[in-house]
């Protein structure tokens, strides 16, 4: 060997046994690490200070009563919403799962579309029906009976539209425990002497208890950060209250109180989840266990039918009915689309750069918190959950004040709009990322390298494809998620920079039922496929916002 | 004899053993361990602790142990996959660890054959064994990787993907990848855990032949000293991270260095015993004083089942207590008259019914005493 030759290897040895040794984190990690938590963490950081920086003054909006009457609402509205989702999914996750209704495959696909349908579009529909002048209200006054007799603005419209399209949620969370529940656990119930209804209270509900409350949270979340469905159903609540304050008021110090109350209330609610599953073990299943018994229904089956499909006509069938209706003709929908091509170029562009975005970042601290040691990873995936924790309207408001303080160059532009989906489903993105890695075992990578590739190598040829389709469900989460996204888009758009939410809010207001209907279809068909196409796959729905 | 050697040699520190049996033959070292440690979270577990040894070209060694004693860290450290804390680590002759230089594992012309055989689920046969063959020429790659199927006898499944291959099938592929770029050593960690009792006697069978045939020096990981004795040249016992004995399997089975190699390589009882002169005198007899132990020690000597003969005799002291039918032999389990339980090895056919009195009768080829501390003597 030349004296040169060994030179070299040396050198090249001493590298890699730096990076051996501490641990990873190279200069690109290193980088990307930095920059990942500057952009998620400072625009929480940005709200806190312009918070504190009112000093008590700033406070003094808590004083007042009305704010307890908000928190009230607020959590009520949150709660009863829940509720009322459990209420519409557990039946129908038990049937779909456990017994032998018949179609129950295409039925358990359906049930999962009113998650393509925001909730502002069932607010919409549900306006037109049972709107004080709504078609129930004419019908009835029409037949000659007195005044209007049902009314969905306030409280407890907003509580049904809410949970009607979010059961989902509880729906998938539920069915896969059911699903993978093993069913040695209920027989050996049955096998004491419990009959199936005992069985079924005493030991497949206790189990699912994880699985209903992270359902429940997920829901719960949504009803505390959503604004498209209570602004439209003019309830009042935190997030229609800091809209109203920053948009109407321009009063971005109480904005920022009351978010700051906002992501105290979510993170508390968070805090709570942890706590509450306990030391408990949930675990069932191992691979190898039969699947679960599959109850025959019987005489049964009619009832069983029946409450499947009301769940799944008042929450697709419809609301789309009513919104074909509403459109007329396949000529005002294309009216529509032409008239609106603008929007919908908006929508998807925007939509389409930060799933594109969202999913390299994600994959970059998959593969960091996966593969890598030290605190980076933890740190990392900590920070990038913060956007699940802030609704969008607090978004929208602590990105308004981050970059109006400090660069103000990006204030006003449509990359505001994309980092606020960026941060806000990010983590979507992530657990694409994190579900596929954690397939893939890392002797793979082991054998590629001790097969002649170096690390790069190793990841582009073998980790790479074989997360791929995991990397791509993650990237449809995000589109659908950043199509769907209003309130955020509201307060960071730049003027005139319309969106299709934006477009089907405003139209709602403005009572253009044909544009709200028509745009709210197009919007639909977008979100609803790839929606589709990731329950075929079975991929990580329950991360769907 | 194997082990007469090894005998000779035991008191003799652990490299000079190493270097005697590399002088004995004229094969090159391919792999040379020296003093290699490695310690895990941040320094408290010590995983590998001052390891040596050296493998000769085309040897098999086999690396046994219980789960946890560091073979498997001592097979990533060879590979790469770790970085040693100390010593050095020579492959082919090239320092690929020694402090300052780490080459990392792509540069060490190392094949490895893991656990969970860890073949690429998107590429076919033909394409996982093609994957460490890039650097070669299109007709000199395909030739290579048809001599690599054939080696293992796959050459028909080519076009299959991994997961519609049986355990013994991707086992195989798993092989012919390693093999194929011609690597100076090829690592084996838990080859056979995978696998169905009954296909796993047919692939030690098949990988012996297979590595045999290819020439191919090998280092594997085992827990079953079954599989190591089968299929190895050389066996080193780990122990917490120690290497405890490194010897051909007859010498470890037959003249363990410990009183764990005894115990870990095969059943034994360890009887108490006194050495006088020529004689060790034990409760069930004399034994000869093989290795001129000397007087007035006492010892515990190791006896395996297969050297104890069982006696029915009404004047017997020792009383059978059970009896374990095994197949192909029967074991009892024996009190003697101190209340020492020892065990014995019986033909399948011959039965001595629990509660009958016996003569215990000693006949070991190898008399192995241990001092207090589990230390051979």
């Amino acid at each position: 060997m030349v004296s040169g030759d060994v030179r070299r290897v040396e050198l090249g040895g001493l590298w890699t046994l730096w990076r051996f040794r501490a641990m990873g984190p190279g200069p690109a990690a290193v980088a990307g690490t930095v920059l990942i938590i500057l952009l998620t963490a400072s625009p929480l950081s940005a709200l806190l200070i312009s918070v504190f920086a009112g000093g008590i003054k700033a406070f003094s909006i808590l004083v007042d009563s009305a704010i307890l009457l908000l928190v009230g609402r607020t959590m009520l509205l949150a709660a009863l919403a829940t509720l009322w989702a459990m209420i519409l999914g557990l039946p129908p996750a038990w049937i779909l799962t456990r017994t032998d209704l018949p179609g129950r495959r295409i039925l358990l696909a359906v049930a999962v579309l009113p998650l393509a349908i925001p909730p502002y579009i069932g607010a919409f529909t549900y306006i037109t029906l049972l709107g004080p002048v709504g078609w129930v209200n004419t019908a009835y006054q029409a037949a000659g009976a007195g005044g209007p007799i049902v009314n969905i603005y306030g409280l407890w419209g907003g509580i049904f539209v809410l949970g009607l399209f979010t059961y989902p949620y509880i729906l998938l969370m539920a069915g896969a425990a059911l699903k993978g529940s093993d069913p040695a656990l209920e027989e050996a119930a049955r096998a004491v002497g419990l009959r199936p209804i005992d069985a079924f209270r005493r030991v497949t509900l206790p189990l699912l208890r994880p699985s209903l409350l992270a359902g429940g949270l997920l829901v719960f979340l949504y009803a505390l950060s959503d604004f498209g469905a209570v602004s439209l159903l003019r309830v009042n609540t935190f997030t229609t209250e800091i809209f109203h304050q920053l948009n109407t008021r321009f009063d971005q110090r109480n904005a920022a109180v009351l978010s700051a109350i906002l992501v105290l209330i979510t993170a508390m609610v968070l805090m709570a989840q942890r706590g509450s599953l306990g030391r408990r073990s949930f675990v069932q299943r191992r691979s190898g266990v039969s699947p679960p018994t599959i109850y025959p229904l019987g005489r049964w089956k009619l009832p069983a039918l029946c409450c499947t499909y009301i769940v799944l006509g008042g929450s697709v069938f419809l609301p789309v009915a009513l919104l074909l209706y509403q459109t007329g003709s396949p000529i005002s929908l294309l009216h529509t689309l032409i008239a609106g091509h603008r929007f919908l170029w908006n929508s998807l562009w925007t939509a389409t750069v930060a799933a594109t975005v969202a999913s390299a970042l994600g994959l970059f601290v998959a593969y960091l918190a996966q593969r890598r040691q030290g605190p980076a990873g933890l740190l990392l995936t900590a920070t990038t959950q913060l956007g699940y924790a802030i609704p969008g309207t607090v978004l929208g408001l602590s990105l308004i004040l981050l970059y109006n303080a400090y660069l103000p160059w990006v204030y006003g532009t449509a990359a505001m709009v994309i980092i606020g989906y960026l941060l806000r489903f990010l983590p979507q993105a992530v657990q694409g990322s994190t579900a596929a890695l954690v397939q893939v075992d890392s002797s793979l990578e082991e054998a590629a390298r001790s097969l002649g590739r170096s690390g790069w190598q190793a990841l582009r040829e073998v980790t790479f494809p074989l997360i791929r389709p995991g990397i791509a469900a993650g990237w449809m989460l995000v589109f659908i998620s950043s199509m769907k996204e209003l309130a955020a888009t509201l307060l960071l758009r730049p003027a005139g920079f319309d969106t299709l939410p934006v477009r089907i809010w405003i139209a709602s207001i403005e009572v253009d039922n044909v544009g709200a209907a028509a745009t709210s279809l197009i919007l639909i068909a977008i979100t609803g496929l790839p929606l589709f196409l990731i329950t075929r796959r079975d991929a990580t729905l329950s991360q769907l916002d | 004899m194997a082990g007469t050697k090894v005998i000779q040699l035991e008191h003799i520190s652990h490299s000079k053993r190493v270097k005697a049996a590399q002088s004995s033959s004229p094969r090159p070292t391919v792999i040379r361990i020296e003093q290699v440690s490695k310690r895990y979270g941040g320094g408290s577990v010590m995983a590998v602790e001052e390891v040596s040894f050296a493998v000769e070209k085309g040897e098999i060694l086999a690396l046994l142990g219980p789960s946890g004693c560091g073979k498997t860290t001592t097979l990533r450290l060879i590979a790469g996959f770790e970085v040693p804390d100390s010593g050095r680590i020579e492959i082919g002759g090239r320092m690929v660890a020694h402090d300052t230089i780490f080459l990392p594992p792509e540069q060490r012309g190392v094949g490895m054959v893991f656990q969970s055989y860890a073949l690429f689920p998107h590429l076919t046969v033909l394409e996982n064994v093609a994957f460490g063959l890039r650097q070669w020429g299109g007709e000199q790659q395909r030739d290579r990787i048809a001599e690599a199927l054939d080696l293992v006898g796959l050459s028909k499944l080519e076009g299959r993907y991994p997961h519609e291959l049986s355990g013994g099938q991707q086992q195989r592929v798993a092989l012919a990848r390693a093999l194929a770029p011609s690597p100076q050593v090829v690592l084996l960690d838990e080859p056979f855990s995978n696998l169905d009792a009954d296909m796993r006697a047919q692939m030690r069978e098949d990988v012996r032949s297979i590595l045999r045939q290819a020439g191919t020096t090998a280092i594997f990981v085992t827990h079953d000293q079954e599989e190591a004795f089968v299929i190895a040249d050389q066996v080193g016992v780990l122990n917490h991270g120690r290497l405890e004995q490194l010897d051909h399997p007859e010498a470890i089975y037959h003249t363990p260095a410990s009183r764990f190699v005894a115990r870990f390589v095969g059943s034994a009882d360890f009887i108490p015993g006194l050495v006088q002169g020529e004689r060790i005198t034990t409760e069930f007899g004399i034994l000869p004083n093989q290795r001129g132990l000397a007087g007035g020690q006492a010892v515990e000597v190791m006896i395996r089942p297969d050297d104890i003969d069982l006696i029915p005799d009404q004047a017997g002291k020792a009383i059978v207590l059970t009896r374990q039918f095994r197949g192909a032999d029967n074991l009892y389990c024996v009190r003697l008259p101190s209340g020492q339980k020892i065990h014995s090895s019986q033909d399948s056919t011959r039965i001595i019914e629990p509660g009958t009195l016996v003569v215990v009768k000693a006949n070991p080829t190898h008399v192995v005493c241990f001092d207090i501390n589990g230390v051979a003597q």
